[in-house]
Formats: structure tokens, C-alpha cells, sequence
């Protein structure tokens, strides 16, 4: 089995089903290259639908109905999601859309945002990962699930008509975390007063109460007037255009392309990227105008990126759908979803607006690293096999399968202590790489 | 000490190099429990003004019976009381192991509980205005060794120092045997293989029978008795962590409050005992806080519960505590801070000063940006 296919497959992809290996050994470059448009993401989203119905329904009535509406709005969007990457023929496309996903993280930790998440990721990530990087900051900037998450809707020109009359003010939120997280990045050479700016350009941004399909409204009401200096770039007063002209200014800044460079090469191909990669996918973005499929494309083209020393930790999320990739998972999604809660990992469920780390150490934590082993043992128990698990363990890993993990598995007898071996093996939570 | 012996044994017996159990830092007697209490404790009914000419008219239907009703609250020091669920560790006031602070908020205006939180945790005067907490700050300048109970490391706790993190309310199903011959395959890894050991040997340690790893414990019940009699037990022994934050949610009483506060504050009081019981003479080198991000108003709302509001209070304890009385300046229930809430007297992160004097790190500008001024409340130390 090739080296390059096990790598695309696990590295640029979300862990082999059997026989993926065997169909990509070709060309895993192209398999690869043929996954760079958005697909239509999971199907039988009814349930989905028609809960969304009610919860709108619901404005009037109690907090805690509309609690439960959107809490089984969440159960429905991430278990069919779960499945959905678990059972995808195109995990990479799948990658990208959880790694911008949480790029752009929005958390039920704030609990408005419970029943809008998975929408937020089918309607303002998924579609857009074919278009530019300006096209995905506008959707993601303009969702209520952004809007409620940092703090928009709260946010009030103090020279506003509202601010004038109720006396409120801004909450800078939403334009800090645009500039530090979205864009620019941390040392991306913005200041307090750009912050501030940002975040008077952005007053008026929030929802309309109870319209269903586009909840995106602007209320000039509460729109700081005048000019504003961001970055040293005047924004005349606008209005709700502002906005859009603050993010056409950000989505092609420099530091951003920078920024967004170095956080794919971290995910992607290592934890400490190299000043060369970082510049090669800084350089695309730019060049194509943050284009994503083409940047995207740059990333299968980096050399260290089918290096097989380079190794990229699996995080919970990754190996959960990996490990259900590996026994051929079909079921609709909750247990996936129940692994995820036990590893600490609860889809949209991330701490802060940094979304979840990209950095091994984060994830391996003593307890966390057991626990892991534990989940293996526990799936073992309970899939039926019925072929030779020593043979599914060359068809998943392929070289990247050791010596010692593949002589204690033939030391078993019991396929399930072999599958317990195999899915808890150090090598299993790479998802490339030698164990070293 | 008897189960690390004895899993050192067995992993010798099974040809697996020893490597050092928890291997938290260097030996340190002090130890800090700080409990979270998220979502908004009322202060007044952890510790009631009974004896407050305003009291009853002010809380109405939230006021609880004084001391003298066999259904009323605890007496402490004539004018406060302890709300009756706690009884599981009213005797500790007397013995100077359990004390309050009242009237404590911090530098904060708002009502929202995200960004109250935030602040609590990162030590500045601003919701989101760092992204490491205090905790980790001074720790990252003591080198102190930390662990965090649950899921997620709160944000206390992130930063630069290391910390460790152990869910003990995650359930393990595995057999002992098998974790143990993993480890084989694990040692080769750099990573995952101290990691690995570790965690295996914090397990074993949490096993009462050494046979299963299995846990019964409810995620959501924060410091249950069980998850806190062994918090306890792992940091007791002197390379034992050194400070350990728990997260206990619940507070958020806007409906049925009386009930919940029963079950919830009776939960923390049996939590607290049972830690007490697990750190064994470690109690001693020990303090306790359990604080919370703000309080709830002093009138009771449409629905027998208490909406968002400013001070509230916060426990101490431990036998590092000098306990036996309430502190804080008591700024009555005549005026209200905005005509519904406690008027906070007293800045929770005097308290949070006081906590790091204990463990003998430092509480300067590096771990309380823009707070050089502000006293620490020393006076919750023995």
C-alpha cells in the first residue's frame, strides 16, 4: 500500500473507510485535487426543518420551549453531520469545511446559539468554500449565529440615534475577534483605536426579531454616523456599507493572508508550519485573491506535506470519525456524538472564539490520552467483525502500520482485543506519520 | 499510598519501565481549591442577613426563617446565617474552618453572565480583555503545579504554565489489564507515551478495587461527594497538585429558587465534606473558596426566583482558614445598588489576592493587570 495514499487519506482526509486506500493508490494527489468544490453536505435535514418551523413559532412562548426546540434542533444537526463526515466520499472537502468551521468558530456555550449552529456551518460555510475568502468572511459576519456569539446584536453607536436616547454604547466584541481571530491575526498590526473603529463601523449590524429566512438586518438607528480611520484607510459614512468595506478591506489584507496561511499549514501539515510553506500559501492567497479552492489546492501541492515523518495529532473529533470511517460506521450519528462529549469534544461546543487547538499538547493531556484507548476498547466490544481485523489494520494505516502494534494484535486471539489494539494504537491517533 | 505501590508491581511484573506516577512539580505543602460556582449564586441566601431591619420587606417571598425556626437558617454570628442545606458543614464555623466574605463582586457593571465569567477568570477589568486567567499567571511565576477537574481547561487555569486536567466524572470501561499491556505500545511514543503512563497511573489510583476504571459519577453535579473525596485523595500526598479549580453549575435560580438552592447548596456542603475527607491531614495546609461572577437581586421576580444582579457572596474554608466570621463591610438592604441589587463592598479579587499570599505566589500586575492598588483580604488566612 503507498505511502502517499495513506497520507491523503489520513492527513488531507478524515481516516481510510476499507478500501479507500486501494482506490486512491493511483492517484491520491487527484483524489485529492477532485475534492476542492462544496458538496451538499448531509441530507435529511426535515426533522431539521420543520423544529426550526416551531422554535420560530415559539417566540412567544417560554424560555424554556424555546430551550428544548433548540436544543433538539442541535441533536439532529450534529448527529446527521457526524454521519455524514463519518460516511463522506469526500473527506477532504469535509476537512476543510470543519476547519473553516471553526476558523469562524461560533459555540453553544453561548446558549442563544444553540439551535443556529449547524445552520451557521450548512448555510454560511459549506457553500462557500468554492469562492473567495471575502465571500466566506461576509456570510459568516452577516449570520445570526456570529451576530448573537459576539455580542453584535448588543452593540449601539453612543452617538447613535438609540445610543443618544437610551444611552448605550459599544460592544467591541465581534469587531476585536474579526480583526485578532478572523483576519488579521493577533500581531496583525491593528490598535485599540482600530478595534473601536471597526466596531462603530459595524453598529447596525444585528437581527430582525422573528423573520425567518434572513434574520440579517440593519438598523440605522443605532449606526454610529460619521468617517471612520481603520488601518489608516478613511471609511466614509455609510451606513450599512461601512461594513462591507471594512471586510473587503480586511479579507485582502497582507496579514491576513498570513494569518490564514499559517493556520492551514498548522492544520494540515504540522504544528510548527515553516516560514517557506507559510509564505507559498500566503503567496497563493494573495495572488488569487484569496480564491479558496485554489489555496486549498496549494496545500496538497507542498512537499512537506507528503513528508512521512511530518505527523499531525488526531483531535478527539478527527478520531471518532475515524475511527468510525475504519469499522465501516452506518448508523445515524448519536454515538459519534456521545464519543465526542466523552473526549471532551462536543461539536460547536468550543471554550472560546479561538475555536479548538490545533496544537498536539492541547490534546494530550494524561487523562485525555486514556481516555482515548478507553473509547477504542468500548467500540471494540461492540462491532461485529467479520473480516480479518490484522488485514483491516494494513487497509487503514497502510505502512504507517508498526511492527510491535501489528505483532501484540496477532498475539490475541479474539477479534474485538485485536480491534481494542488496533483503534488504541499510538499510531491510530496520528493522522499520519510514524510513531516516534 | 498502598494502590501505587502495588500497580507499580504489577506494571514491574509486566515488564513495563516504571516511570513516575503524577509527576505534578516539586513538593509543595500549600494547597488552593477554588470552586466555580457559574451561573450566578444568590449570596443571600448562602448567607442570609436575618437580623437586617430590611430583610423580610426586601426579599419577601425569598426571605428564609431565622435561627430560631428548626427549619430556619444556621446561626453564625447573630446577624448572618447559613442557609440550611449547608448544615453538613456548619460545625466548621465554629472550629474557624468555614468562613463568608459578603457583598463581593467584581469590577463589572453588566448583568451577562459570558462576560462576568470571562472576567472572574482572566483577572483584568474587562470581559475578554486576556486570553490566559489569573491563576495560570501566578502559577506560571510560583511554578506551581495545577490541575483542573473536567472537561475543558477553564480559562483560570490557561496560559503559559502548564497544567494538568482530569475528568473525573468521565466513565472508563476498560479492564485494568488492558490499559496496562497498551502501555507497551505506547512507551515508543514521545508524545502520547508520558502521557499515556501518567494518565494510566492517575486512573489505577482512582480505581477503588484496581480492577476497573469505571466511574458512576454524573457529569453534571460539579463537586459531588464522590468526584470530591478523591480530588481529594490525588491531592493530598506532598507531590500532589497544588491547586485544583472545579466548575459547579447551577446557580442560575430565576424560577423555583428555593428548591434548587436545597439541592444544589446541599450538594456543594456534602462535596466540601467529602474533600475534606479525602485530603485527609492535608486539610490542614488547605483553603477553599468557592466563589461565583455575580449575585441575584435582593427582590424575589414573577416566577419564585431571582433575576441577574451585582454582590453576592463567597465561601472560604479549610484548615489554612481563619474562619468563625462573615467579612466584608455589610452595606444593608436599605439602599439597593440600582434599586434591585446588593451594593458590592468588598472586590472578589481581594479575595483571589489572598489565595495566591496562601500559596505564596505573587498577586502584582502580572496576574491582576491594573489592580496594584487593591488590598488583598488577608484576613481569611490562619
Amino acid at each position: 500500500m503507498s505511502t502517499a495514499a495513506a497520507i491523503a487519506a489520513n492527513r488531507f482526509g478524515l481516516g481510510a473507510r476499507p478500501g479507500e486506500l486501494a482506490r486512491i493508490v493511483t492517484d491520491p494527489r487527484g483524489w485529492l485535487e477532485a475534492q476542492l468544490s462544496p458538496t451538499s453536505g448531509p441530507a435529511g435535514l426535515e426533522r431539521v426543518e420543520s423544529l426550526t418551523w416551531r422554535l420560530h413559532r415559539a417566540d412567544k412562548r417560554s424560555g424554556k420551549e424555546r430551550r428544548d426546540i433548540s436544543r433538539s434542533i442541535y441533536d439532529h444537526e450534529v448527529a446527521l453531520r457526524e454521519r455524514y463526515a463519518a460516511t463522506t466520499r469526500s473527506p477532504f472537502q469535509e476537512r476543510l469545511v470543519r476547519f473553516w468551521s471553526n476558523h469562524f468558530a461560533v459555540s453553544i456555550t453561548q446558549i442563544r446559539c444553540v439551535g443556529l449552529v449547524g445552520n451557521y456551518e450548512r448555510q454560511a460555510i459549506r457553500p462557500y468554500l468554492g469562492g473567495s475568502f471575502r465571500g466566506l468572511l461576509g456570510a459568516v459576519t452577516h449570520h445570526p449565529a456570529m451576530l448573537l456569539y459576539l455580542d453584535q446584536v448588543r452593540s449601539v453607536g453612543p452617538q447613535s440615534q438609540a445610543g443618544l436616547k437610551r444611552g448605550r454604547g459599544l460592544n467591541e466584541n465581534l469587531a476585536r475577534e474579526l480583526m485578532e481571530l478572523h483576519t488579521l491575526g493577533v500581531n496583525g498590526g491593528y490598535t485599540q483605536d482600530d478595534v473601536r473603529a471597526l466596531a462603530e463601523i459595524l453598529t447596525g449590524w444585528g437581527l430582525e426579531p422573528g423573520v425567518r429566512q434572513d434574520p440579517f438586518h440593519f438598523e440605522p438607528r443605532r449606526h454610529q454616523p460619521g468617517d471612520k480611520q481603520l488601518l489608516g484607510t478613511t471609511i466614509r459614512t455609510g451606513g450599512e456599507e461601512e461594513g462591507q468595506e471594512a471586510l473587503d478591506l480586511l479579507a485582502n489584507h497582507p496579514a491576513t493572508a498570513r494569518h490564514i496561511a499559517e493556520k492551514l499549514v498548522r492544520h494540515f501539515v504540522s504544528d510548527a508550519p515553516t516560514k517557506e510553506d507559510v509564505q507559498t500559501i500566503a503567496d497563493t492567497f494573495l495572488r488569487s485573491e484569496g480564491h479558496l479552492p485554489t489555496v486549498h489546492r496549494a496545500l496538497i501541492h507542498l512537499e512537506s506535506a507528503w513528508d512521512p515523518s511530518q505527523r499531525k495529532l488526531r483531535t478527539p473529533a478527527d478520531l471518532v470519525c475515524a475511527i468510525a470511517r475504519g469499522v465501516g460506521y452506518e448508523g445515524d450519528g448519536e454515538l459519534l456524538v456521545q464519543a465526542r462529549r466523552t473526549l471532551g469534544q462536543l461539536p460547536f461546543a468550543a471554550p472560546s472564539p479561538q475555536g479548538w487547538s490545533d496544537h498536539a499538547e492541547d490534546w494530550a493531556g494524561p487523562d485525555a490520552v486514556v481516555a482515548r484507548v478507553d473509547l477504542a476498547r468500548r467500540v471494540a466490544a461492540e462491532v461485529s467483525m467479520d473480516r480479518s481485523v490484522p488485514q483491516l489494520a494494513e487497509r487503514l494505516l497502510g505502512p504507517f502500520l508498526s511492527e510491535r502494534t501489528r505483532k501484540v494484535m496477532l498475539s490475541l486471539s479474539s477479534p474485538a482485543d485485536r480491534l481494542s489494539v488496533l483503534l488504541g494504537s499510538p499510531e491510530f491517533q496520528w493522522r499520519a506519520g510514524v510513531v516516534s | 499510598m498502598r494502590r501505587r505501590q502495588l500497580l507499580s508491581l504489577s506494571l514491574a511484573a509486566a515488564g513495563v519501565a516504571l516511570l513516575p506516577g503524577l509527576a505534578f512539580a516539586q513538593a509543595q505543602e500549600k494547597r488552593l481549591i477554588l470552586v466555580l460556582l457559574n451561573g450566578a449564586l444568590d449570596g443571600l441566601a448562602l448567607c442570609a442577613p436575618t437580623m437586617d431591619p430590611h430583610y423580610r420587606r426586601q426579599r419577601g417571598h425569598l426571605a428564609l426563617d431565622g435561627p430560631e425556626h428548626p427549619q430556619g437558617v444556621l446561626e453564625l454570628d447573630g446577624f448572618f446565617g447559613l442557609h440550611p442545606a449547608m448544615a453538613p458543614i456548619h460545625p466548621w464555623f465554629a472550629t474557624g474552618e468555614l468562613g463568608l466574605v459578603h457583598a463581593v463582586a467584581l469590577p463589572y457593571n453588566g448583568r451577562s453572565h459570558f462576560d462576568a465569567l470571562d472576567l472572574l477568570e482572566n483577572g483584568t477589568e474587562r470581559p475578554q480583555g486576556s486570553r490566559t486567567g489569573w491563576l495560570n499567571r501566578a502559577l506560571l511565576a510560583s511554578g506551581g503545579s495545577a490541575l483542573a477537574v473536567g472537561d475543558q481547561l477553564p480559562l483560570v487555569l490557561r496560559g503559559e504554565a502548564p497544567v494538568d486536567s482530569v475528568d473525573l466524572s468521565r466513565e472508563m470501561h476498560s479492564d485494568a489489564a488492558f490499559l496496562s499491556a497498551m502501555q507497551t505500545l505506547y512507551q515508543r511514543d514521545a508524545l502520547l507515551g508520558p502521557a499515556y503512563t501518567q494518565g494510566l497511573a492517575l486512573r489505577m489510583e482512582l480505581a477503588e478495587d484496581g480492577q476497573t476504571m469505571a466511574r458512576t459519577t454524573r457529569k453534571d453535579l460539579g463537586l459531588n461527594p464522590g468526584l470530591a473525596r478523591q480530588l481529594g485523595r490525588l491531592m493530598a500526598p506532598a507531590d500532589g497538585p497544588q491547586v485544583a479549580v472545579v466548575q459547579m453549575g447551577g446557580w442560575d435560580t430565576h424560577n423555583n429558587q428555593q428548591r434548587r438552592l436545597d439541592a444544589n447548596l446541599g450538594r456543594l456542603a456534602d462535596g466540601l465534606a467529602a474533600l475534606k475527607k479525602g485530603l485527609g491531614p492535608r486539610w490542614e495546609d488547605t483553603l477553599v473558596l468557592a466563589v461565583t461572577e455575580f449575585g441575584r437581586t435582593v427582590r424575589g421576580n414573577g416566577t419564585a426566583g431571582s433575576d441577574h444582579g451585582t454582590g453576592s457572596a463567597a465561601l472560604y474554608a479549610g484548615g489554612a482558614a481563619a474562619g468563625g466570621v462573615v467579612l466584608g463591610d455589610w452595606p444593608g438592604l436599605a439602599q439597593l445598588h440600582e434599586d434591585r441589587d446588593l451594593r458590592p463592598t468588598t472586590d472578589l479579587r481581594a479575595l483571589f489576592k489572598a489565595a495566591l499570599l496562601h500559596l505564596g505566589a505573587p498577586t502584582d500586575e502580572r496576574v491582576f493587570p491594573g489592580a496594584a492598588g487593591l488590598r488583598s483580604l488577608g484576613s481569611v488566612l490562619a
